[in-house]
């Protein structure tokens, strides 16, 4: 069984006025427990209407969401309950933050589960470990924290409740170029550990082609591809239609291939382009 | 998300309210206040009424918007009216111990609630015909003689125009925060009172630190772009009155004089 699975989602905002617009129409997918889904899409394509529709934020017009088989709006008071088996990171999270302590902070969420205080304090204490945080970063108020920090802070407050399925919107956004390994390197870390289901979305296709297992592309609010990162990415010209590209390091082996070099294209990060230019040369050698 | 609070929101149009210089418009409404506490029986209260349907209708705005905007302050109307009830001398129809209500009494709660929903009504079709933009132009003018009193009538426009502007991009951020909140399992709709209160801190901290980040980045936005007070800017679009406005002019003093009349002759 499908750890989430959409069936026909559709909402639309501001009904009947002026400003009517359909955000997510006719959606279907479904991801099982353990998958890392990519989601890509342009700005508007309805990528961040999506994750409020998948934790119960908002409620569909038409179809649903089921978590393990049941919907989560089949008992509507029931479903802030849903957001503790669907953890969602926001866009830019550090604007969340408001307690006294890093360490309070991060307790939020599994406080708000009703947890006991020693389970709280071994969860933040995990939370906080898989994130890169130090013991001495949680005594201190996270409004004195730099702008990388605090988005570990906001996302270790979502990881503290160990979540089946992790929703993060555009994690690394606006972070410079070694936080975003780092916490990129760190998510996936702890994807490969919890082994749940999560959803990354970003506009970096590098970052997508390095963590993803399956990619999700949307469009206009409606669901254009749901495939392996492979095919997804052989699809370079379909992509390109809709404001998207294949990772920097594909165009390049592509190019190369132009250039008449007997290369793999079918490749997504520098790692394996790096594997597959020496597998090359090597083989040139012996010949 | 930030379509949920209709009550002030400019609605672009092209009516003839909406063609209406600024300034007109809110010496109308300060005038229309008058006239409508100035209506004193149930004939003039009708004549002020039809007025106010007239500049209603006349604004092409969606009834259900009115709806929606009195809908906010219900409470405050009903509380006013029913207060009023009691609150009269003459024949008596029902007593019971110190209250009483008499037919003066149903009167003046008759008049209150529809005076004030009258008042709301044709305010919201000043805030829904005039942008923010040229409603604080609008008020900028009319206070301009306050700055023989040494106040900076410019400064004063310009807060106001930042306070606006700013409304929609906190309903939104309160939005952002909430769900936010939410989804690390914050409970915003159930218990009592003062778990609702508790609930909403962590919405409200969030929201103070960056209203004063936002003020901290406009303040240093309109430093780079050389505001330095009010004083003597010039405007790109300059207000004028037109022939709609002598309409409005013409259309005041017929309802004023209206009110006169029916308060006296009937």
């Amino acid at each position: 069984m499908s750890a989430i699975k959409a069936e026909n989602l559709t909402l639309a905002y501001g009904k009947g006025t002026f400003f009517e617009k359909t955000a997510v129409s006719d959606m279907s997918f479904a991801a099982s427990k353990g998958e890392f889904v990519g989601i890509i899409g342009r700005t508007g394509s309805g990528k961040s209407t999506l994750v409020q529709l998948m934790n119960g934020l908002i409620k569909p017009d038409k179809g649903r969401v089921c978590i393990n088989g049941t919907d989560i709006w089949e008992k509507p008071r029931k479903v802030n309950k849903i957001r503790f088996n669907v953890g969602a990171v926001f866009q830019y999270p550090e604007y969340q933050l408001f307690e006294e302590t890093v360490y309070k902070d991060i307790s939020f969420g599994p406080k708000n589960m009703g947890l006991c205080g020693d389970e709280i304090d071994k969860r933040v204490k995990s939370a906080a470990e898989f994130v890169g945080l130090s013991a001495e970063a949680l005594d201190r108020s996270p409004f004195e924290l730099s702008g990388g920090e605090k988005r570990r802070v906001a996302i270790a407050g979502i990881i503290a409740m160990d979540p089946d399925i992790l929703i993060l919107d555009e994690p690394t956004a606006g972070l410079d170029p070694h936080t975003r390994g780092t916490l990129l390197n760190q998510i996936k870390n702890y994807h490969n550990i919890r082994k749940n289901t999560v959803f990354f979305i970003s506009h970096s296709m590098e970052d997508i082609a390095l963590v993803s297992d399956k990619i999700l592309v949307l469009n206009n609010g409606k669901k254009v591809m749901y495939d392996t990162v492979g095919s997804v990415f052989s699809r370079g010209a379909e992509l390109e239609k809709i404001g998207l590209r294949v990772p920097q390091i594909t165009r390049i082996m592509l190019k190369l291939r132009q250039k008449g070099i007997d290369i793999n294209t079918n490749v997504f990060t520098t790692e394996q382009a790096f594997d597959e230019i020496v597998n090359y040369i090597e083989r040139k050698k012996e010949r | 998300m930030s379509g949920d609070i209709v009550f002030g929101r400019f609605m672009p149009g092209n009516s003839v309210i909406h063609r209406i210089d600024p300034r007109s418009k809110i010496l109308f409404l300060t005038a229309y206040v008058i006239f409508a506490f100035a209506a004193e029986n149930y004939v003039s209260m009708l004549l002020i009424t039809l007025a106010s349907i007239f500049v209603i209708v006349s604004a092409k705005i969606k009834f259900k918007l009115y709806l929606e905007s009195l809908k906010v302050i219900l409470f405050v109307v009903l509380f006013a009216g029913a207060l009023n009830i009691f609150n009269g001398s003459g024949h008596i129809l029902w007593e019971y111990g110190i209250i009483k209500i008499t037919e003066e009494g149903i009167k003046n709660s008759l008049f209150v609630t529809l005076r004030i929903t009258l008042l709301i009504a044709v305010s919201c079709v000043l805030s829904f015909t005039t942008s923010p933009t040229d409603l604080t132009d609008g008020l900028e003018h009319i206070l301009k003689p306050l700055e023989l009193l040494h106040i900076r009538v410019g400064d004063v426009a310009m807060m106001m125009t930042v306070a606006i502007r700013f409304i929609p991009i906190f309903t939104e951020e309160t939005n952002k925060i909430t769900n936010a909140q939410k989804a690390r399992g914050a409970d915003m709709d159930g218990g009592n009172i003062f778990k609702r209160v508790k609930a909403f801190i962590p919405v409200l901290i969030p929201l103070f630190v960056s209203s004063f980040r936002r003020a901290d980045d406009l303040a240093l936005a309109m430093e780079c772009r050389c505001y330095n007070g009010g004083k003597g800017r010039t405007r790109m679009k300059k207000l004028c009155f037109s022939r709609v406005d002598i309409g409005v002019l013409l259309f005041s003093i017929l309802i004023f004089t209206g009110i006169v009349y029916c308060n006296i002759y009937f």
